[in-house]
Parts: structure tokens; C-alpha cells; sequence
């Protein structure tokens, strides 16, 4: 039976433990926007011993690039929504073991090798509907900081002020379970089988 | 007298920001009966967001979506009764930039070797514009679709497709397992057969501004629509990509000739924002916008 969570960042070991897959999450707190210039970033500072200029222990990351608006001399959110998360795939084993991340936000899930990480030290995968932006920005109030704005507005990482963002579907969960692997599995399937109905083949 | 340059950039901006906010009534009612039909508890708790934000966008006329995809595509058509100023192309740059630079379309293109943001969503080819020639006509038709970014990201040659298309099916199919769950389902699919592959990939973006419901007027084509379709919704993949009896929405597909033995064949994946509508100019440089 799915149950519905609200939780605050940064996230403990124990609040992602209780997670299933299905279960609902509503966020708060702050969140950290992370495309792919912000990821090999990361990455490269890491490999030389380097920190970025914020802490992701316990951290929410969220796979998004918002529309942002100049209002005066700060920062004012227009609309953000999730990217597609299966392109972070390499970078996923990494934030989760080497940073402690323990959520990441986004579209399309991720795969087997991040779904082990998050096994092993306690994180989640969150989904939340592609395409639904104005709906999804709802649950944030602004920005507290912006980095690494000459990535461009949709790269920088942006710290997203969430409040009872959601609701978030748990879609891998950090005892083995993936939607995404059953899903897979499960249209392969269905395309095997329309292709005998149709072609009388397999 | 000529639709000057003015008129065009004003009509553009605002025919881009309103697509951006405001769903068309015909894609809501799409979106509302795949809600009701659709029986997986995951794909309804989708489909209810993707309503809620159609409420939100009109309300606040904020966009829909973050990301513009390839930014605005534009297919004009030029009435032959009427003069358009030379700068048409300048002119819906200057539209993109400003829908821009007003917070309605993110900056999303990228120099495609350094990768630094433009900042305006324009570069050399940015935005994309197609223009026509009609005949019996005086007016202008300025078209605009937002195309995913990854949307067109098929496209090949067949050597033989066979007389019933199953090739295309198959292909179809293929794309659909493969990517769709990642380009914000419930998706629109369009197919462009013929010709070569640049011309097959733009009448199948084209394919893109075709309305809901509406079946190519050659029985053939429309028989594969459907077959399509029906297909596509077997699969399971649902809106948001978590599992689901409506994965597609329409499927729209388009034919031309070719040379002798191979065909192009393209296929767009496109998500369901798909924030389109036409504006369309008079002599007088009144225009009207219209949303579907």
C-alpha cells in the first residue's frame, strides 16, 4: 500500500530507508537544480580534491533548468520542471556515494549501477511529470542562490526553496526496487507481442 | 500595401508567448479523455498535473514548460494577394529573442561546438524557419510548433517498406519502446515516407501542426494513422512514462515521392506541450492568433 511522506532537506539515512516504490514524497526545503554542465563540473573540482561552492551531503538534487526572471537585483522564478534523468546515468553512482546525495528529482528514471548505489548508502530516485512545469513550480517559493551562472540560465545550479513540493512518486528506492526495470522489461514484452499479432512473428 | 516587418514581429511575439501559456481547448480535451479512460493509478496521478498546469498557465500565463525544445519552429505560408517585407526571417528572430528576454522562453540553444548559450534562443539557423508560396490566398499564415529537443531525433532510410507499411510500423514501434517514456508522454507522433532525408524530417516537423483528430485524406495513410496508434497505445508506456494505457495522443502521418528504390522515412516524437497555434496577418496588418 503506497503512503505519502513529507520530508525536509538535508535528508537523513533514515528518511529515505522508509521509502518504497509508489510511495508519494511532498519536499521541502532547499533543492539543487543539476544539468550536465553543472555534473562534469563537479566531477572535474572533485578530482582534484576540489569542493563546489555548496554542500550536497543530504542533499535533493533536481535533474531542471528553470526559466528565471531579473526582478530588481535578485533572481525571480518564472517556471521550472524535471529534464530527462537517463543521461546522468554516469554521474548518478558518483553524487550519491562520493557527495551524499540521497535524492534525486527528475524524469525517466536512471539505471541499474545508480540503483545499486542507492542500495548501498540510502538514497531515492523521485518523479515528477515531464512537461508539467507551471504545475511542478507550485511547490517552490524562489531561489536562495544561484552558481555558475555562466553555464547559462538552464546550467547554473540554482538553490530552489521548496516547500511542500510535490507530489513526488518514488520511483527507485534504496532497497532494490526500480520501476523503471519492470517497466522496460515489461514494454519489450508488449512490443514482442504485438509484433506476432501483427507480422505473425516474433 | 506590404506586412511590414513590425507587424510580423509583433504578431510572432505574440503568437509564441500566448502558445506558451495557453493550451489549446482541442489538446485539453484530448488530455481530459485520456484522463477518464486511462486506468493505471500512476498515469492518472500524471495526467491530473499535466491538467493542473494547463490551469496554472492560463491563470498566470506562465509557460507550461521550461524548456522551449528546438525553440519556436516557424512554417509560414505567404497568401499570394499580399507583400511581406524582405526582413520576414529577421523579424521572427527579433520575436524569439523578446519572447525571451520577457521570460517565456528559456535561452536553450547552445553553440553546437563550444556549447556557450546564446542567450536568446537564436543563432544562425535559430530560429527555424520554413516559408510557402500559396496560391488563392491574401493573407499570411505564420505557423509555430515547439518541438522536444530530442523530438526529431529519428530518421533513416528504408530500402524496401513493403506494400502495407509494416517496416514503418515496426519502426515506429521501435522508437516508441526505445525513447518515448522520456519525451513527456502522452506523446504526438508524426511520420514524413519520401523523399530525402532533410525533406522527409521537415514535413514530418510540418506533420506537427496537423489538428487532433484529423486523418490524411489518402484512405492508405489514414488506415496506417490508426493502425499506428492503436499499436503505440498497446505498449503500456502511459503519460509521465511510469505505465499507462495512453501513451499516444495522435499519430499523423504524411507521403511524397521518392527515388526509385528507397524512401525516407522520418518519425517525431513529440511531447504533449506541444504549444502550437497559427497567427494569421491581413492586408490591413491586423492579425488574429489562434491556439490548438
Amino acid at each position: 500500500m503506497a503512503s505519502t511522506h513529507y520530508l525536509s532537506t538535508p535528508l537523513k539515512e533514515e528518511d529515505v530507508r522508509r521509502l518504497r516504490v509508489g510511495d508519494e514524497v511532498y519536499l521541502s526545503g532547499i533543492v539543487y537544480t543539476l544539468r550536465d554542465k553543472a555534473h562534469r563540473r563537479i566531477l572535474e573540482l572533485f578530482e582534484k580534491g576540489e569542493k563546489p561552492p555548496f554542500d550536497l551531503e543530504g542533499a535533493a538534487i533536481f535533474h531542471a533548468g528553470p526559466i528565471a526572471a531579473k526582478r530588481g537585483d535578485k533572481w525571480g522564478l518564472v517556471v521550472v520542471g524535471p529534464t530527462i534523468s537517463p543521461r546522468f546515468n554516469r554521474y548518478g553512482p558518483f553524487v550519491i556515494r562520493e557527495l551524499g546525495v540521497r535524492a534525486i528529482v527528475g524524469f525517466g528514471g536512471m539505471d541499474e549501477k545508480t540503483l545499486e548505489a542507492m542500495s548501498s548508502v540510502g538514497a531515492v530516485y523521485l518523479a515528477y511529470t515531464g512537461g508539467a512545469a507551471s504545475a511542478c513550480t507550485k511547490g517552490f517559493k524562489g531561489f536562495r542562490a544561484v552558481h555558475w551562472l555562466e553555464f547559462g540560465m538552464p546550467d547554473a545550479v540554482w538553490e530552489l526553496i521548496a516547500e511542500n513540493w510535490g507530489p513526488l512518486i518514488v520511483a527507485m528506492d534504496s532497497h532494490g526496487n526500480s520501476l523503471y526495470e519492470e517497466l522496460r522489461r515489461s514494454w519489450s514484452q508488449k512490443l514482442e507481442e504485438l509484433r506476432k499479432k501483427l507480422w505473425g512473428t516474433g | 500595401m506590404a506586412i511590414g516587418y513590425e507587424t510580423i514581429r509583433e504578431a510572432a511575439q505574440k503568437l509564441v508567448e500566448t502558445v506558451n501559456y495557453e493550451a489549446g481547448k482541442p489538446l485539453e480535451q484530448a488530455l481530459r479523455e485520456a484522463y477518464k479512460r486511462e486506468t493505471s493509478e500512476l498515469a492518472r496521478k500524471n495526467l491530473w498535473n499535466i491538467l493542473k498546469s494547463i490551469e496554472v498557465s492560463r491563470a498566470e500565463k506562465i509557460p507550461l514548460c521550461q524548456a522551449p525544445g528546438h525553440a519556436p519552429l516557424f512554417f509560414v505560408e505567404v497568401g499570394e494577394g499580399v507583400k511581406v517585407d524582405y526582413r520576414l526571417v529577421d523579424a521572427l528572430k527579433e520575436a524569439v529573442r523578446g519572447a525571451t528576454q520577457r521570460g517565456f522562453l528559456r535561452p536553450s540553444i547552445v553553440d553546437a561546438v563550444t556549447r556557450e548559450n546564446t542567450g536568446d534562443n537564436t543563432a544562425r539557423y535559430y530560429p527555424a524557419v520554413h516559408v510557402d508560396l500559396v496560391s488563392g490566398r491574401d493573407w499570411v499564415d505564420l505557423y509555430v510548433v515547439h518541438k522536444a529537443g530530442p523530438a526529431p531525433i529519428k530518421g533513416i532510410y528504408f530500402e524496401d517498406m513493403g506494400p502495407n507499411m509494416e517496416a514503418v510500423v515496426e519502426y515506429v514501434l521501435q522508437n516508441v519502446v526505445s525513447i518515448g517514456a522520456y519525451l513527456c508522454p502522452p506523446l504526438f507522433l508524426t511520420v514524413a515516407i519520401g523523399g530525402m532525408s532533410d525533406m522527409c524530417m521537415r514535413e514530418s516537423a510540418r506533420a506537427l501542426l496537423r489538428p487532433i483528430g484529423s486523418r490524411n485524406p489518402n484512405p492508405k495513410l489514414a488506415k496506417l494513422e490508426e493502425r499506428i496508434l492503436e499499436a503505440v497505445n498497446q505498449l503500456g508506456i502511459g503519460a509521465g512514462g511510469m505505465g499507462g494505457d495512453v501513451t499516444a495522443l495522435d499519430v499523423w502521418v504524411e507521403a511524397d515521392g521518392t527515388y526509385l528504390y528507397i524512401a525516407g522515412v522520418a518519425n517525431h516524437l513529440q511531447c504533449w506541450p506541444i504549444r502550437r497555434g497559427r497567427a494569421r496577418i491581413y492586408r490591413d496588418e491586423s492579425f488574429e492568433i489562434e491556439v490548438y
